[in-house]
């Protein structure tokens, strides 16, 4: 350890304590790297419950199963929403842009104190909310739709979190005001940290909608104000309901370069390009909240029609973008570090064994295929009517949040393990096979409900036999067979998710401590540090697997999207 | 529960609330109706099936929207916005029967 005596902007200027990663060459700040340790460990808790929570919801809507009574599968359902889409993805969140700002730009933390009064906030928020949804007078949903009405503890919770979340936000920009003042690093601030800021900024306008919109309710919840209109609260709660996912989207894309970085050395093919794709997230990508508001009435069909099919359009370039970018970029690192032959070698000789590697390349594949084009389709202002409440919903968001973002949050653990808390992954076999667990299952999981969906099964339902109902009604056969292998699937999900959650555990408490010249048991690639926190373009365009891989992606969505018309001139005429 | 046998062409209403749609529907095959769909409680889901058109129902707003059987036969409705512990119990009826002018006489129904 070092200690440099440093003075700057802002209020906290302090005495940082530093050390030099041996692997990537980085600074390392103390403070920042306590922060980011209790952040992850954090989120890894919430992750464990949420994640055992999904699993028993999967084991009640698999008909053969129907394990959960129907208060307790709605309570749980409720849970389940609030600890993994929530709480563990807004921890590691937070813990991603402490990383991306002040271990990646060589620099200080801005006001660690801050940083950790946030940290307790969103602690108490996260815990006070599944005290109110465990009490059981909360079963209200993830989106808490008024009239319904829950806990008032249930809002202040949200409210709590989502300080404590802003607070950590805050800390994130002020240490990039620390890194530019005191020139930590060299031209312009590396794609990763562009990716996170990306996020930081989407981040402020999702908690203010959410201010906007959970204050009154939580006022309403107990007797201040006597009506909350159930639509306007529908508009402005999307506004963090789905703003929220950009977060995640821009987070994983950054995480995906991240990755690529360190393990291969890849250079964005173009920096500016990348750049704009990331901004086109900002500008356009929040629009994507409006598909969740395309059935409802009293909104006319210029702002649904404005609002999706065309400025979808543009933010589902900027995936689209990624989608060419990085695996071009790993395409040109590969074929510079000598894989040159044929179509594919560079992808062949990846280092699929990494479990980092593994889980970033299938949430890259996964979260296109599945997840954005089931976007696509959801976006779509006509198609939607075949799709709005359908388990179609959970599928694509399955698809985007849990085998895109919680997969490659997964497998950017392998690499803060070692980096970060400096300790060597215990079980490297079991966490080899990981992401292929959970990714393939939770692939499965998002097929299979999109399935269900497609064949007219509600989501938030716990019965589609539909027993006790006054008129019988019978879903298909097909669809209970969806919702079988959605069960299936579940428990391979869930099999990659405990070991993970061991694996992590078990590293942290027992993990081999990585001391100089211990020699890593998934090494990073040599010049991955350089790669990953400097400013720098590959600059080629010559990537004839990329543009293959690319080409099969653009042949699925096409005809995946006009099937969807198919089904969609089937149903009555109807305006 | 009531069946409603609108002359073609009408204005229809139907009401979701914990835990039903009411009141059961018997529209022709072919003709034009104005579904007119709201709550009296809490967000309610129509979701028609096995044909897969889904409406959100708020209270205090009324849905309005012009529909057109295109088959006959009997149809479900069940509830896709989750309203409560008996969301999975909320169900109605449509029943389609084919266009006067086209089928003749209508046959005595059993149900």
């Amino acid at each position: 350890m070092t200690a440099e005596t440093v003075t700057g902007v802002g209020v906290a200027a302090r005495k940082a304590q530093y050390r030099t990663c041996p692997y990537t060459g980085l600074k390392v700040d103390a403070a920042a790297q306590a922060l980011i340790k209790a952040n992850a460990v954090a989120a890894v808790i919430f992750l464990a419950l949420g994640g055992l929570m999904g699993l028993l919801v999967a084991l009640t809507r698999w008909p053969a199963v129907h394990l959960l009574p129907a208060d307790w599968f709605y309570l749980i359902l409720t849970g389940h929403g609030a600890n993994v889409l929530l709480f563990w993805i807004i921890f590691f969140e937070i813990a991603v842009l402490y990383f991306a700002s002040a271990i990646l730009l060589n620099c200080r933390l801005a006001a660690p104190k801050i940083a950790w009064a946030g940290f307790v906030l969103m602690v108490v928020g996260a815990a006070l909310a599944n005290v109110a949804v465990l009490q059981g007078d909360s079963s209200v949903m993830f989106t808490s739709y008024p009239p319904m009405q829950a806990a008032p503890h249930f809002y202040l919770a949200l409210i709590l979190f989502a300080v404590g979340a802003l607070l950590g936000v805050g800390v994130f920009f002020a240490t990039l005001v620390i890194a530019k003042d005191e020139q930590t690093y060299e031209g312009s601030i590396p794609l990763v940290t562009f990716g996170a800021l990306t996020a930081a900024i989407i981040a402020v306008y999702t908690i203010a909608s959410g201010a906007i919109i959970l204050i009154p309710t939580f006022l309403w919840s107990i007797g201040l104000i006597a009506d909350i209109d159930p639509l306007m609260y529908k508009v402005v709660w999307w506004g963090m309901g789905h703003f929220s996912q950009q977060i995640n989207v821009s987070a994983h894309v950054a995480i995906w370069y991240m990755i690529a970085a360190l393990l291969v050395g890849a250079k964005p093919l173009s920096e500016k390009v990348s750049r704009t794709a990331f901004l086109m997230y900002i500008l356009f990508l929040q629009l994507a909240s409006a598909h969740h508001l395309l059935a409802e009435p009293g909104l006319s069909s210029s702002w649904k029609i404005v609002n999706t099919s065309y400025m979808m359009y543009l933010a589902v370039m900027g995936s689209m973008i990624h989608g060419l970018t990085v695996p071009g970029s790993i395409e040109a690192a590969q074929r510079r570090n000598g894989y040159n032959k044929g179509l594919f070698e560079w992808l062949r000789k990846a280092p699929w064994g990494h479990p980092a590697f593994a889980g970033m390349f299938l949430s890259l594949v996964f979260f296109g295929f599945i997840g954005g084009i089931s976007g696509v389709v959801l976006g779509t202002e006509q198609l939607n009517v075949l799709m709005h409440n359908k388990l179609y919903v959970p599928g694509h968001f399955h698809g985007t949040v849990v085998v895109g973002t919680t997969l490659a949050f997964m497998a950017a653990t392998y690499i803060v393990l070692p980096l970060i808390f400096q300790r060597d992954i215990i079980w490297p076999k079991l966490a080899q096979w990981q992401p292929y667990l959970f990714g393939i299952g939770a692939a499965g999981i998002s097929l299979f409900m999109m399935g269900a969906g497609t064949l007219g099964v509600a989501r938030r339902h716990w019965d589609m036999a539909f027993t006790d109902a006054e008129l019988p009604f019978a879903h298909s056969a097909g669809a209970f067979l969806m919702l079988g292998l959605n069960g299936l699937f579940a428990v391979i999900a869930a099999l990659g998710g405990i070991i993970y959650v061991l694996v992590v555990v078990g590293t942290v408490l027992f993990g081999e401590k990585v001391l100089s010249g211990h020699k890593l048991k998934f090494p990073l690639f040599s010049g991955g540090g350089a790669a990953v926190s400097h400013y720098g373009s590959e600059g080629t365009l010559k990537l004839p697997g990329t543009a293959v891989l690319v080409s099969i992606f653009f042949a699925c969505f096409v005809l995946y999207y006009f099937i969807n018309w198919k089904y969609l001139s089937e149903l009555w005429l109807f305006r | 529960m009531p069946v409603a046998k609108p002359p073609p062409g009408v204005d229809v209403y139907l009401l979701g609330r914990l835990w039903q749609w009411w009141p059961i529907l018997e529209l022709e095959k072919g003709q034009s109706y104005r579904l007119h769909i709201s709550s009296v409680d809490w967000q309610h889901g129509f979701s028609l099936q096995p044909t897969n058109i889904n409406i959100q129902v708020h209270p205090g707003y009324e849905h309005v929207i012009t529909l057109t059987p295109t088959g006959a036969g009997e149809f479900g409705i069940i509830c896709n916005e989750f309203c409560g512990i008996g969301h999975h119990t909320m169900t109605g009826k449509i029943y389609v029967t084919e266009k006067q002018a086209e089928a003749g006489p209508r046959p005595a129904q059993e149900r």
